[in-house]
């Protein structure tokens, strides 16, 4: 299921510009979470194995909770190209310290590279899904 | 682990509060891991905490808190706490009685399951069916319990039976290490369950729903490290309950710990002292952290050990009290090949899923045993099969999951395919990835071993090694833990360095426990200290040697000469020791020397002179040296024949064994026609050997020779006298009650024989002195279950020494001199451990054959203080005043007078039946007679069951049999927990220790570093 280059998907990041400019809460997962990243100039490249498999350890830094998430994706989001004006970075991978999730800055706008609703997978990550629910 | 290799300070001491307080005011600890050392360790730290002293001692409980043990452990705080956090338990009651028993029963409805609270294994519990079941395991179930509790709970007997071993950190982060699933569902004790990692027949859903479940209760229990959730699942919903938390690292840690990679202790213990997941290195990959579930690319199959072969009278039924001694673990890339590794990693004489025995029987009568549910249920379920009994019908018989019916169902299979065609190479591959070895294949095809290895090269199988990574390749792992398959490809390198292959010692088992792993991994380490690679095979989780981190390769394999063949061909090991992992490694040595390895220290064939009858009265006579009059002997007949020349008594064995499997006294023909059908019954490699039993003091040295000269730790004394097991007895060290002349002589005999043996390494000696006489009764040129206690008591690292002897040094140039190494000032006392409560119906009389199934030890600077110190760590409670129940046979009666006599004067109540009663009374002794077993106010069961009774004194008339008295009255009082005495000469001792004034408050506590 690796979906390639994210980059190559010019009219669906053309998409999440617009809606990012809204203030329609938005939950990105995975692929959604590398094209908001394009969205708003950041960068992505590509991982040397990828991550697959549903035992990634992920870490909130909001909170310094570990979670056991389930994963499957090639590319990820080059930490360095966030601009901290915009966003700043909220979960990561623990084995290789890759950015998993990414916070907007005064935008009800959140994304995450792992699935927080895979199956089969861990289900502890769910909680994302209360906030965003509690956002809108 | 009491070694000094492991602490700075060792105490090895009774485990109980008075003790552990001790050790506390004299150390004076910042904090205490409770969370280690089982449910012995979790109890007296909770005792410890409950009761003040550990905050008046500032003595942190490191782990978890009190109020988390408690939740987990008191069955009414569990259930609670279950409830505030929604997670579901099994409809149950805590009671004290059993009329509340009774009517909770009443109201929930039959049957239900007794578990008793605060015990091991669950001793004491069981499943009520009936009213009348009930009465009699909730009895039994309050008095075994420490607190007198007992859970009654609704029976899900059937449903699948689940656990997950989760960590917890103090941040909160929360992991799940593995879960595993037991193939016999609920009703059976986990531990006499076979049990396959990970989970084979769950979906995810299911295992979401259970793994989150389990990290609810964690978190709810605060629990900061391992922790252990069993659930049962309702094989047809997705219902399930909560069956038991250990707030602990336990038996199944150390098998998921194994399954995995995932070294769950040490994580644990960092994360007590304050590390949390995401700081604690993975050791395997050595580059991520320990926070992340490890991931299996290849099945995991335990089968329990059980000790019935020793318990011949024993219930083999299977259920909620444990019984197994030990287990096995076995890992391949499909659950078939697990299964089948796992079977011949048991040393029952049995390689593939084939009983013999079984097909004798009509198929109505195998559809009748696939109910009982026993030791022997895999093997059922195969023939079974082989009978054409539909999968659907045996899965509704036994509760059994459909999947694993059909594993079994393909191996079956293929043994029908290699019985019906041409073996050709897609057959033979497949056998071969299903885990048959060459001897199954041979027996089924009717060609030879021979011919199939033949077969096999000619067709390029070979057995190739899989790495256990935790992580299934994701990333490369450091550490070399291996197992083998049929699949493409050698993940197993071989090193250029010198390197030397350790076998291990198996399964635990009555005989052979967990001494030998001490040998295996002393001897690792002395070869690593000599820069050599080393290399271990083994196949039991339980162990230190199969620790990832102990030798620089670990092969998790059956010690079979196959597996162990296929090793040597990739590793060409320089060479291999035997000496140190008891029968299951020295039964190895002539594949081995086949093989072409090399045998380090004493040589195969000086070995088999230790072994070998007339060998080994050859070399006896040699030096000059006595030994009982015997001869070896195949059929009944020849054995009347020796056993009338040499007169009765006789003790009759097989050769080969170790723990004196098989072993017993015969009185007349009678009895040894019975013992020899009974040994034969087994087909033997080698013949049985009769000999004229003597009764005398029996003593015991293990040495270490390098051919020149000769070290002697020190010589042994057992209290009771020989015809009693050496591993049943009580071992005293230094030999107090013997003469200095027959010590000189035993010095004499051991350098004599160890060199006339040309030993190499350890050799073990068991000695006889009979009027006046000494006598060697056994040599065993390999290291004995008495090296690690010996070692300890002495200071002296053996196993360290006898692995440079093998490697070419001599012992004068090692420091630690020759001949009798110096007497210690301490007198230390070995005392066997018995699970007899456990094993319904085991025969409780010790006699030539082992049955103990572990030992402790008492240290102290008198002796009979450090037998005081014995019998408290036994669990004996060696009450100073009371009543003794003595019933014993006729020979018995005069030796016995003397001991009713001390008994009396010290003011004991003596009670005695009637012939004993007679006895006593017309030489002076008041006596209160009692009554027949079961009959009248003054009946034994009576006097027993109410705790009249502080000791019973029962010598058996006759071993084998389970229908007299004697033989009931001994199950009783075990079953009463009430010391059973069957030897006069423990008695003696006991009384030793009663006699003394000092109690368990006057002992001092003694570092053994400090020797």
């Amino acid at each position: 299921m690796d979906h390639g280059d994210p980059e190559d998907c010019k009219e669906e990041i053309e998409t999440l510009k617009k809606l990012f400019k809204t203030n329609i809460p938005i939950l990105g997962i995975c692929l959604g979470h590398q094209l908001m990243a394009l969205a708003n100039g950041f960068k992505t490249g590509k991982l040397k194995y990828g991550h697959r498999g549903a035992n990634h350890p992920v870490k909130d830094l909001e909170t310094g909770r570990v979670y056991i998430t389930s994963q499957n994706h090639g590319y990820y989001v080059l930490e360095d190209s966030i601009d901290p004006e915009i966003a700043e970075v909220s979960h990561i991978n623990l084995n290789d310290n890759t950015v998993e999730g990414i916070k907007y800055k005064n935008k009800n706008v959140s994304t995450v590279q792992f699935h927080p609703e895979a199956c089969p997978g861990p289900e502890e990550t769910a909680y994302l899904f209360d906030e965003f629910i509690d956002l809108i | 682990m009491t070694d000094k290799n492991m602490a700075d300070k060792i105490y090895i001491e009774p485990l109980t509060v008075e003790t552990v307080k001790k050790v506390i005011e004299e150390e004076r600890p910042d904090s205490i891991l409770p969370n280690l050392g089982g449910q012995t360790g979790l109890n007296l730290a909770m005792e410890l905490a409950e009761s003040g002293f550990l905050e008046e001692h500032n003595v942190r409980l490191l782990g978890t808190n009190v109020d988390g043990i408690r939740n987990a452990e008191d069955r009414q705080c569990f259930k609670d706490m279950m409830e505030k956090i929604g997670e579901p338990c099994v409809a149950s009651k805590v009671v004290h009685n059993v009329p509340d028993a009774v009517e909770f029963t009443k109201e929930i409805g039959l049957p239900v399951i007794i578990r008793p609270a605060y015990t091991l294994g669950g001793t004491g519990g069981g499943i009520a069916y009936t009213m009348e079941d009930l009465e009699e395991i909730a009895a039994s179930g309050i008095r075994m319990s420490r607190v007198n509790e007992i859970l009654v709970e609704k029976c899900i007997s059937g449903w699948k039976e689940i656990e997950y071993e989760v960590i917890r950190d103090s941040a909160g982060n929360c992991i799940t290490v593995c879960n595993m699933e037991n193939v016999d569902p609920v009703g059976i004790h986990t531990g006499d369950s076979v049990v396959v990692a990970p989970s084979q027949t769950l979906s995810n859903k299911e295992y979401q729903m259970l793994r989150t479940s389990s990290l609810k209760i964690i978190s709810a229990l605060g629990i900061e490290g391992g922790c252990n959730v069993q659930f049962a699942l309702n094989p047809n919903s997705f219902e399930y309950a909560v069956i038991e938390v250990n707030p602990r690292v336990s038996r199944s840690s150390a098998l998921a710990s194994k399954a995995t990679g995932y070294p769950i202790a040490k994580v644990a213990t960092k994360i007590a002292i304050g590390y949390r997941l995401d700081e604690i290195l993975n050791e395997v990959t050595g580059k991520t952290y320990s926070c992340f579930e490890p991931v299996l690319d290849y099945v995991v199959v335990k089968i329990p050990k059980w000790p019935f072969k020793k318990f011949l009278t024993a219930d083999k039924t299977l259920g909620t009290q444990m019984k197994a001694t030990g287990e096995v673990m076995a890992i391949g890339p499909n659950m078939e090949m697990a299964l089948m590794k796992a079977i011949r990693s048991l040393e029952e004489n049995l390689d593939s899923l084939i009983l013999p025995y079984l097909k004798d029987f009509t198929k109505d009568e195998i559809k009748e045993r696939l109910y009982r549910r026993d030791n022997e249920r895999l093997f059922v379920v195969a023939e079974a099969l082989r009978r054409g009994i539909e999968i659907e019908e045996i899965c509704k018989i036994t509760t059994i999951d459909k999947f694993f019916v059909g594993i079994i169902n393909n191996l079956v299979k293929i043994e029908k395919e290699l019985e019906e065609n041409i073996l050709d190479k897609e057959i033979l591959l497949k056998a071969k990835k299903y885990g048959f070895t060459d001897k199954v294949i041979s027996s089924l095809t009717g060609k030879t071993e021979e011919k199939i290895k033949e077969l096999r090269k000619e067709f390029k199988i070979q057995a190739n090694f899989k790495l256990v990574d935790t992580c299934s390749a994701e990333f490369e792992a450091k550490t070399p833990y291996y197992y083998s398959s049929y699949d493409e490809e050698n993940e197993s390198t071989r090193t250029d360095k010198p390197k030397i292959m350790v076998l291990g010692s198996g399964p635990i088992r009555i005989g052979q426990g967990i001494e030998f792993d001490y040998c295996s991994v002393h001897g690792v380490w002395a070869l690593k200290k000599r820069g050599y690679e080393t290399i271990i095979v083994n196949n039991n989780p339980e162990t230190v040697s199969t620790d990832f981190d102990i030798s620089d390769k670990l092969y998790f394999e059956p010690l079979t000469p196959e597996d162990v063949e296929n090793i040597v061909e990739v590793e060409k090991p320089d060479g291999a020791i035997v000496q140190f992992g008891g029968q299951t490694a020295i039964k190895l040595t002539e594949a081995l020397d086949k093989m072409g390895v090399k045998i380090l220290g004493t040589s195969p064939k000086n070995m088999d002179r230790a072994e070998d009858r007339e060998e080994f009265d050859k070399a006896l006579s040699k030096c000059g040296i006595l030994r009982p009059q015997g001869g070896t002997i195949y059929t009944v007949n020849e054995a009347k024949e020796v056993a009338n020349r040499l007169g009765y008594p006789v003790l009759v064995r097989p050769s080969y064994v170790l723990g004196g499997q098989g072993m017993a006294i015969a009185y007349d023909d009678q009895e040894i026609e019975e013992y020899v059908n009974e040994i034969n019954k087994v087909a033997q490699e080698h013949p049985i050997l009769v000999d004229k039993y003597m009764m005398g003091k029996e003593l015991e040295v293990d040495a270490i020779c390098d051919g020149e000269d000769v070290l002697i730790p020190g010589v042994m004394e057992h209290l009771e006298r020989a015809g009693i097991h050496s591993g049943d007895s009580i071992s005293v060290y230094p030999a107090l009650h013997i003469e200095r002349n027959h010590i000189e002589t035993i010095i004499d005999y051991t350098e004599k024989i160890a060199k006339e043996l040309n030993t190499i390494g350890m050799i073990n000696i068991q000695f006889i002195i009979c009027q006046g006489a000494v006598y060697i009764i056994e040599v065993n040129p390999r290291s004995s279950r008495t090296v690690p206690y010996i070692s300890k008591v002495t200071n002296l690292p053996m196993i360290d020494l006898a692995t440079q002897v093998m490697l070419g040094a001599k012992l004068k140039d090692l420091g630690y001199g020759t001949g009798l190494y110096r007497k210690s000032n301490y007198v230390c006392v070995k005392m066997p451990i018995f699970s007899f409560e456990k094993i319904k119906n085991a025969d409780t009389s010790l006699g030539p054959e082992m049955k103990s199934t572990g030992e402790v030890l008492g240290v102290a600077r008198r002796f009979s203080d450090a037998l005081l110190k014995a019998f408290i760590a036994s669990g004996t409670n060696v009450s100073k005043k009371g009543n003794i129940l003595i019933t014993v046979r006729d020979k018995d009666k005069a030796e016995m007078l003397p001991i009713a006599q001390k008994f009396y004067l010290k003011e004991f109540g003596i009670y005695a039946t009637s012939g004993t009663a007679k006895f006593l009374e017309n030489n002076g002794i008041h006596v209160t007679k009692v009554e027949k077993l079961w009959e009248g106010q003054n009946s034994i069961i009576d006097l027993i069951e109410n705790g009249k009774i502080n000791f019973v004194i029962n010598t058996p008339t006759k071993g084998k049999e389970a229908n007299r008295d004697g033989f009931k009255i001994r199950r009783m009082a075990t079953e009463c927990k009430i010391p059973c005495f069957t030897s006069l000469d423990t008695v003696n001792a006991l009384y030793e220790a009663i006699e003394d004034e000092n109690s368990e408050k006057d002992l001092d506590i003694i570092d053994i570093t400090e020797i």
